[in-house]
């Protein structure tokens, strides 16, 4: 009977792959929380969404892309800027986050304002400080374009660009951006091995951090006070915005650690330039309100070499195979 | 804009095309099919239309002027809502629900102000159901077509969620010469849910008139004291729980 289940779990794995080649769920991940029926991949659409990624029409002025706040080689964040900026030199308030195993998401945004892949690019598009445009203007932009007639023909069998291929399309190509091959990978997979500095940073990161940064994916993708002092410029309440309920006050969606090395600055209004800052925060640096997460309450602890030993272990999470990705970067052959 | 095709043809007319004479079996099924496309063929169509209840009035397709009780005068530029989850029901016993039903209705575009259910023959019925609003599946679903589509305008791009509601203009009163207005009413989250149903009796058969009774809600809406409701939270609940009340059957 046992293997009856195994003979079965086999075809239904195999189906699974062949069904979305494009995408494959890493050895030992969770199944995404996307759902791939609602928009199955295929190969002209994926192309049409990294068409449009790279594409600075997008914006008012026609000079922001998606990929000026979110470029390749850094893990598809914006890198040097705490806080990213858009149309006409306007600065946003928060640092843009990496884009990297979106599939896994359960919310998007810093404060989950988002809740479903499709619908996030309607949020930059639409912010006066990032793109400045607004979904019908791209949608009518993109219809006068004999170029992206042909391409959303190719994807759809349907030449008019309406807002759902759009989004879609988008969406495609943003599934694509699976991080799954840094060293911490390959040593989970056997290949390679942990260095002994590698292996006690490893080890003080399953002790301190792995609660809200949980293996695989490096985030539970929950919304935590993690004791930053507010900035008083900024006054970002972050969560409870959207919720308005004060127990989400000072609460950010807890990011992935995955190519951390590259997503420099750190945290969502980007105060923290170096992961030591980072690390100095977290062990001496904790704001205490109402709202911190119970798990920084009762404080971390790490001498110096600790520090090392763990930021060590966090550069294992570099995935440079990811970030050199050919068919992530700006399509030239089209 | 394409507009959504209204029709809803059903399936197995397609086969019949395809699959014409080819064996004795096939026959059989076919005539079967032939059959079930025919008693298809003579469904009822119920035409549901959305209008104004009288001393509104839509002129110009944009601009409509209510006079209501209190002598304020309302002048809408932008109208719109969902109306989802269209069921017709007889003594209270459900006898039709209308598939993949999302309608948005544009008081700018008089295409918009009617849809057409398709049921079959001699299904009696006495009640429309109906919701103002999209549910919180949709909601949370991810992007969707036709009327559904975010081009329409009823989707809020800063936090996910559709604008189950939207009224626009300005209110003059006896002391005042203009007073914009916007509500844009949403929301699917628990504790600030928006999503309204409205169950009407009908007496017609064919034609269902549903009026929407502008002047009402407006008055409502100011004596809320709100002139601006455009995120979810409890003033849009609250003026949403105003809407069930603001429609009506008007009888033939």
């Amino acid at each position: 009977m046992r293997k009856y289940y195994l003979l079965i779990g086999t075809v239904f794995c195999f189906s699974f792959i062949s069904r979305t080649n494009y995408f494959q769920v890493p050895e030992g991940w969770p199944q995404p929380v996307y759902d791939f029926s609602k928009n199955p991949l295929s190969p002209d659409k994926i192309a049409l969404g990294r068409e449009l990624f790279y594409e600075p029409i997008l914006s008012k002025n026609n000079i922001v892309s998606c990929e000026s706040c979110h470029s390749p080689f850094s893990s598809f964040t914006h890198i040097d800027h705490a806080l990213s900026h858009g149309v006409f030199d306007s600065i946003g308030t928060r640092n843009s986050p990496a884009l990297v195993n979106l599939a896994w998401e359960r919310s998007f945004m810093w404060d989950g304002a988002i809740n479903h892949l499709d619908m996030q690019p309607l949020a930059p598009i639409t912010h006066p400080a990032e793109m400045g445009s607004t979904i019908n203007e791209v949608v009518n932009k993109l219809n006068a374009s004999p170029k992206y007639r042909k391409l959303f023909y190719a994807a759809y069998g349907d030449s008019l660009v309406t807002g759902e291929h759009f989004l879609k399309a988008v969406s495609q190509f943003m599934l694509t951006l699976v991080s799954a091959n840094a060293k911490y990978d390959k040593v989970m997979r056997n290949e390679l091995a942990f260095t002994a500095q590698e292996a006690k940073g490893y080890a003080l990161f399953q002790k301190n951090c792995s609660s809200c940064h949980t293996e695989p994916l490096f985030t539970n993708g929950n919304f935590e006070n993690n004791g930053l002092p507010a900035d008083t410029n900024l006054n970002d309440t972050g969560r409870m915005k959207i919720t308005g309920n004060p127990s989400d006050a000072m609460k950010f969606k807890v990011p992935t650690l995955r190519n951390i090395e590259f997503t420099y600055p750190y945290m969502h209004d980007g105060r923290f330039k170096k992961l030591a800052e980072v690390l100095n925060h977290y062990t001496g640096g904790i704001h205490d309100s109402p709202t911190l997460s119970p798990q920084l309450k009762k404080g971390i602890s790490l001498t110096s070499n600790e520090k090392v030993d763990l930021i060590s272990f966090l550069l294992t999470l570099s995935d440079t195979e990811f970030v050199f990705n050919p068919n992530h970067q700006y399509p030239r052959e089209l | 804009m394409r507009q959504p095709d209204p029709i809803i043809r059903p399936k197995t007319v397609i086969l019949h095309a395809n699959n014409k004479g080819r064996s004795a079996g096939v026959f059989r099924v076919l005539t079967f099919l032939i059959f079930f496309s025919s008693s298809c063929f003579g469904t009822t169509p119920v035409t549901v239309t959305f209008g104004l209840t009288t001393g509104s009035d839509l002129t110009g397709g944009t601009i409509t002027h209510f006079r209501s009780r209190n002598s304020n005068e309302f002048s809408v530029e932008t109208l719109k809502f969902y109306v989802s989850g269209v069921r017709l029901l007889n003594n209270g016993k459900l006898v039709y629900d209308e598939p993949d039903s999302y309608h948005l209705i544009d008081y700018s575009d008089h295409r918009s102000l009617s849809f057409t259910l398709v049921l079959p023959e001699d299904i009696p019925f006495t009640q429309i159901a109906f919701s103002i609003g999209i549910d919180s599946l949709t909601n949370s679903s991810g992007a969707r077509g036709g009327d559904l589509d975010p081009t329409k305008g009823m989707y809020w791009t800063w936090q996910s969620g559709y604008i189950n509601f939207k009224a626009e203009g300005s209110y003059t009163t006896d002391t005042t010469v203009s007073n914009p207005f916007q509500y844009h009413l949403g929301g699917y989250q628990s504790p600030f849910i928006t999503l309204q149903h409205v169950s009407l009796q009908v007496k017609s058969k064919n034609n269902i008139y549903v009026q929407f009774d502008a002047g009402r809600f407006l008055e409502k809406a100011i004596e809320s004291g709100q002139q601006k409701i455009m995120s979810p939270g409890e003033p849009a609940m609250l003026l949403s729980e105003q809407l069930p009340g603001c429609f009506k059957i008007k009888l033939p």
